[in-house]
């Protein structure tokens, strides 16, 4: 069970290089810091007014590993479902009286 | 052309409402906005201080961005150079918006946030590096920017005249209301003096984005405002509108609101019309729903609340909104 919870607690994904650069301290920034967000910003907007498809945050791909189809009763959570074996027949002799 | 008198500048915070009761005497487009709509809308937000989440994002984008492009004035206007005074504007931008954490999943949050502000400045300044608008100078040699305002009109609220005291003894006093606001930029343009109001959008700055400021509260006050202020004639407002994309270069476009002096008489005589009515509903301390204004401007923020019965409609709001404590609601006093 400890596997199972342990493979869907995926990371949240990496910051990109602006998040990064904005949520710093500003007590940390340094002068060549704010030009690279200067510097960011332009590129970003030079590549839209070239047709380039960028989003705002551009964020690196996840690396979400296998995927895991969750379980509830597996993990003891509920009970397993009943298996269906037929169909239930159609009550024909009931009929609705006007 | 004279200086402009520190008594049309408002500086402190005080209350805009007489005193021990919900009779505002100062009055502002955004306060007036929510009267002229419906009643019930006002009462929530002025009186009750009910506010919402989108709102305090719209606020504070708003906000950064005006004080940004301040600092970038000033710097201009003291002699810096373009690049120094974005790297200047940018690094106290950063300063105060770094730990701003909003919700990226709601439409107000995707669109604007940290990172979307600091690109809308930065955007901005590059386009308008050479701004034929150019910054009006201050006989201080301030350049007219962020200018918070009030003046006075020439009557008041009734209830300031016949005020008793509880010795049933007059104390009527002579309180005049007060119309405020505050000038994003005062510019000459093509020869002529206007008001500049900034905005951001998140909607295409089109033709009928422009119709929505004329007629217009907010565009009418600004141009009487900067006539009183400046006693000079101000030829209109400018509104400098930009709108923010996320995949798209962001936008900026540049619109007009002209306004006569018969246009600006008649807001004045409106004026009268309207703040009796206010003062009515603050005495009777009721204010009725308009209930043709529900649908307008994209549906009121209170129609969930509105469409309940009223036993619920307090449980409701609860649910739904934020109370602002009293100091931390919408003041035309409060200057920026």
């Amino acid at each position: 069970m400890t596997d199972i919870l342990d493979r869907l607690a995926v990371p949240p994904p990496p910051p990109s290089e602006l998040d990064e650069l904005i949520s710093r301290d500003p007590l940390e920034l340094s002068a060549a810091d704010i030009d690279k967000i200067i510097a960011y910003q332009r590129q970003q907007r030079a590549r839209r007014e070239a047709g380039e498809k960028v989003p705002r945050t551009k964020r690196k791909a996840a690396d979400t590993g296998e995927t895991v189809t969750l379980d509830l009763s597996k993990l003891g959570l509920i009970p397993a479902p009943a298996t269906a074996t037929s169909v239930p027949a159609v009550v024909s002799s009931f009929k609705r009286r006007l | 052309m004279d200086a402009i008198s520190d008594d049309h500048l408002t500086t402190g915070v005080a209350s805009p409402y007489l005193p021990r009761t919900n009779i505002q005497f100062a009055w502002d487009s955004t306060s007036l906005g929510l009267l002229k709509t419906c009643p019930r809308l006002y009462q929530y937000t002025m009186i009750e201080g009910w506010s919402s989440r989108d709102e305090s994002i719209h606020l504070r984008f708003g906000i950064e961005y005006h004080t940004a492009l301040q600092d970038y004035a000033i710097s201009r206007a003291n002699g810096v150079k373009h690049e120094d005074a974005i790297h200047d504007t940018i690094r106290a931008l950063h300063g105060r918006v770094h730990n701003w954490v909003v919700d990226r999943q709601c439409r107000a949050g995707k669109y604007k946030n940290r990172e979307t502000i600091v690109g809308l400045v930065v955007d901005y300044l590059d386009h308008f590096v050479d701004d034929p608008a150019d910054t009006f100078i201050l006989d201080n040699g301030q350049p007219a920017v962020e200018l918070s305002f009030r003046f006075a009109l020439d009557w008041g609220p009734q209830a300031a005249v016949n005020a008793w005291s509880e010795w049933k003894t007059p104390i009527g006093w002579d309180q005049p209301y007060l119309l405020c606001g505050h000038l994003d930029r005062v510019v000459f343009f093509t020869g002529g003096l206007y008001v500049m109001d900034r905005k951001t959008s998140m909607t295409t700055l089109s033709g009928y984005y422009f119709d929505q400021w004329t007629p217009n509260n907010q565009m009418t006050l600004y141009t009487l405002a900067g006539k009183v202020i400046l006693n000079t004639p101000i030829k209109g407002v400018i509104i400098d509108a930009a709108q923010v994309l996320l995949e798209k270069p962001n936008a900026f476009a540049r619109g007009f609101a002209y306004r006569t002096d018969e246009q600006l008489q008649e807001w004045i005589q409106d004026l009268q019309f309207w703040l009796g009515q206010a003062e009515a509903f603050a005495t009777a301390n009721y204010w009725p729903m308009n209930d043709t204004s529900c649908d307008k401007f994209g549906g009121c923020k209170f129609r969930g609340v509105c469409s309940r019965s009223p036993v619920v409609r307090e449980e409701t709001l609860r649910a739904s909104f934020t109370k602002q404590e009293p100091d931390e609601r919408w003041n035309p006093l409060r200057s920026r």
